[in-house]
């Protein structure tokens, strides 16, 4: 019973930086690659990595816990980037045990490293407005966007990758030990099917926002944010089109161009809705709107 | 006990005189049945490659093992040749240098291409093949499970065998792995018929690649090949099609002008719509316009860009030779040791019996001397542990010089030595 409850009370003392560290570890293991040959190297990087997504989930499973009894669980910026960053190290992870001799992490693992520093920045932000996170459309707003979002961060990271080996490849650079990327053909693949992913869970995304705003006009029509992700839905279905009609972009690297500067649209777009104060408690954005006389 | 082996390789003797020696597989079946017939207590593995032909044999009794000049009227009989005229050629190895020779091979430090993986391989069927034939035994057991496991542990700790050195190897695993996930559903058209072109067609099957194509200026010789890979020949006239359908191209032929200008790749392109497509041009003067490379999608890869990666890597296993060959060193002595103490192991025991027999004897006589001295439990008990403290203290020194000494040629003189001294008998 005692041991039950030093776990437990172990267990809730992880903290943002036990799985942050894990994860900056399996990072440094995974650039040694280039300079050194260590034979148990992937082991222990995917050790890290368990390691790291154990408490990462613990430590969201806290915070679901605590918030749940006062509300809505994780309905913040914070929670959700976190959210984001344990997808990506998930997806890292499984793509490392597959490919174990694949350098893969040198890409995924500073998006994840990234987006965990990004959560730690923005950890003071207000919660999402009490009216919007316990309603269906709020709700389907805030998870096909955060789900557009890692589907898009993955065909960022395999669109890197193609870039990079096919620009390797074009000139004749000799394979070098320790950097191995997955091959043109899997990488294109899955940058291509991320793309479409992400397009059609941003889709949703937005129009129940749309939704949203209709019924409780929650922002003006005209506000940056509104725009800015209309321009990007734009964007993004003239990408898909363009790569599903237009044979030759769907070969090669056209499409990993796009889809890296679709990622930077995005990240455009979701610094307008963080620090424009978008879907926050309503005190914040009446103050961010004016409306706090 | 005696290892031993005579063989010969790619490394002291040429082609026509391996072909001679060659054991097909149904051979070194009937040959180990022979062997068994000819010399029943001792165990053999016959190991018959394109490259090799090596006869290891072994026996707990050094009596019971045929001589070199037996193995060599063996094998000359088994071929019908006349033994004299192999044995000048013939490697013959014995205890130690057996054991280092059988490691270094399974690890493919003695291949034709070092680091090659078919050996390990092929020493493997060998051994799988002697123990269906029964001709294998404790000896012959842990020397080739050894090896296996020698080789694993090269292939693990070093990275001699991830550096590929021939052209084609490393074409196809190391660069067409880099653009294709899978080649079953590839389509790879070979220009050329050449010896070259057939090397890296050998690859390419060996991949599973899923179509292939073989275009040749002689369609007969095209035909010829296509029949012996299971491939498909094509009219050179193809060719324009056959470019803008492919997925990887392998050119050899030995025109001396390009056969593939830029001018006609102009038009390959606008039918492939940008399509990626890996073409190794492996003729010397190269078969397609460098200018190619120029076009998007399109990976252009010359003889040159493939040596400069095949010399890095022969480079790269010279590094990791003295690596390899310390792990054998080590993994040598320390088998030679075990199988040593192996054989030490029962005589130890017997000489240990035999000084504990005489102890009792001499045991017994002081008691019947002692009269009623002896009938004192304190005084037998004393006495026996003298005597006990006695015959260790004299075993002692010779028996740890046997034990430390794992060289098999002194160990053995010490061994015998020791049989004699003390009048051990089996």
């Amino acid at each position: 019973m005692l041991n039950v409850i030093a776990m437990t009370d172990w267990l809730t003392r992880i903290s943002l930086w036990c799985f942050a560290l894990s994860y900056l570890i399996a990072l440094l293991l995974e650039i040694s690659r280039l300079f050194y040959r260590i034979s148990v190297r992937s082991i222990v990087i995917f050790a890290l990595m368990l390691a790291g997504i154990f408490a990462h989930t613990i430590f969201l499973w806290d915070k679901f816990q605590a918030d749940f009894s006062g509300g809505t669980p994780l309905a913040s910026w914070y929670d959700w980037c976190l959210v984001i960053s344990l997808a990506l190290a998930v997806t890292y992870t499984i793509v490392a045990l597959q490919r174990v001799r694949h350098s893969v992490g040198i890409f995924f693992l500073p998006v994840i490293l990234g987006l965990i520093l990004f959560a730690v920045s923005i950890k003071g932000r207000q919660p999402f407005s009490a009216q919007e996170r316990g309603n269906l459309w709020g709700m389907t707003h805030g998870i096909s966007l955060t789900a557009g979002t890692i589907a898009m961060a993955i065909a960022f990271t395999t669109g890197l990758m193609y870039l990079v080996l096919a620009s390797r490849l074009k000139r004749k650079l000799p394979p070098r030990a320790g950097f191995h990327l997955p091959s043109l053909e899997w990488l294109q693949v899955c940058n291509q099917r991320s793309l479409f992913l992400a397009t059609g869970l941003i889709m949703i995304g937005l129009f129940s926002g749309i939704i949203i705003n209709k019924l409780k006009n929650v922002v003006a029509w005209d506000d940056m944010v509104v725009v800015s992700s209309s321009v990007l839905l734009l964007w993004l279905i003239v990408v898909s089109v363009f790569e599903m009609l237009y044979r030759p972009a769907r070969q090669g690297k056209k499409i990993a161009y796009l889809t890296i500067a679709s990622f930077f649209f995005l990240i455009m777009v979701l610094c307008f809705v963080i620090f424009g104060q978008h879907a926050e408690a309503p005190a914040v954005t009446m103050l961010w709107a004016g409306g706090g006389k | 006990m005696k290892v031993q082996m005579i063989g010969c390789s790619h490394h002291n003797t040429d082609v026509t005189f391996r072909e001679q020696l060659a054991f097909q597989p149904t051979q070194v079946t009937a040959a180990l049945a022979q062997m068994r017939r000819l010399f029943p207590r001792t165990e053999a593995v016959l190991l018959s490659t394109c490259n090799r032909m090596e006869l290891y044999t072994a026996a707990e009794d050094e009596a019971d093992c045929p001589t070199t000049e037996q193995l060599i009227d063996f094998v000359a009989e088994f071929h019908g040749l006349v033994p004299q005229d192999i044995a000048v050629e013939l490697l013959n190895l014995s205890g130690e240098e057996a054991v280092l020779h059988l490691f270094s091979t399974a690890a493919s430090l003695n291949s034709m291409v070092v680091g090659e993986a078919q050996i390990l391989s092929q020493i493997k069927q060998a051994y799988d093949l002697a123990n269906a034939g029964n001709s294998t035994g404790p000896l012959t057991h842990s020397t080739f499970q050894a090896a296996l496991r020698v080789a694993k542990r090269v292939q693990n700790e070093t990275s001699l065998h991830e550096k590929r050195v021939s052209i084609p190897s490393i074409a196809v695993a190391d660069y067409a792995s880099q653009f294709f996930e899978r080649l079953d559903d590839k389509v790879v058209l070979i220009i050329g018929a050449g010896e070259m072109a057939q090397e890296t067609l050998t690859y390419l099957v060996d991949k599973n690649v899923g179509q292939t194509v073989i275009v040749n200026r002689s369609r007969d010789r095209a035909d010829q090949l296509a029949k012996q890979t299971g491939s498909e020949a094509a009219d050179w006239d193809q060719l324009e099609n056959l470019l803008a359908a492919a997925d990887l191209v392998v050119s050899a032929t030995a025109a001396t002008d390009p056969v593939v200008t830029s001018d006609l790749f102009h038009q390959v392109v606008e039918k492939r719509f940008q399509r990626p497509i890996f073409i190794l041009d492996l003729a010397v003067p190269r078969d397609f316009d460098a200018a190619i490379s120029e076009f998007i999608n399109v990976y252009l890869y010359s003889i040159d860009d493939i040596q400069a990666v095949c010399d890095a890597n022969l480079a790269a296993r010279q590094l990791e030779w003295p690596k390899a060959e310390n792990i054998i060193a080590e993994e040598t002595a320390l088998f030679m040791k075990i199988l040593f103490q192996r054989v030490t192991g029962p005589w130890i025991g017997r000489l240990k019996q035999q000084a504990n027999d005489i102890k009792e004897a001499e045991l017994q006589r002081l008691q019947n001397k002692l009269g009623s001295l002896a009938d004192d439990p304190a005084v037998t008990k004393e006495l026996e542990i003298s005597l006990d403290r006695l015959v260790n203290k004299l075993l002692h020194p010779p028996l740890e010089s046997l034990r430390e000494d794992i060289s098999p040629d002194t160990g053995a003189g010490l061994l015998d030595a020791l049989k004699k001294l003390f009048q051990l008998k089996d």
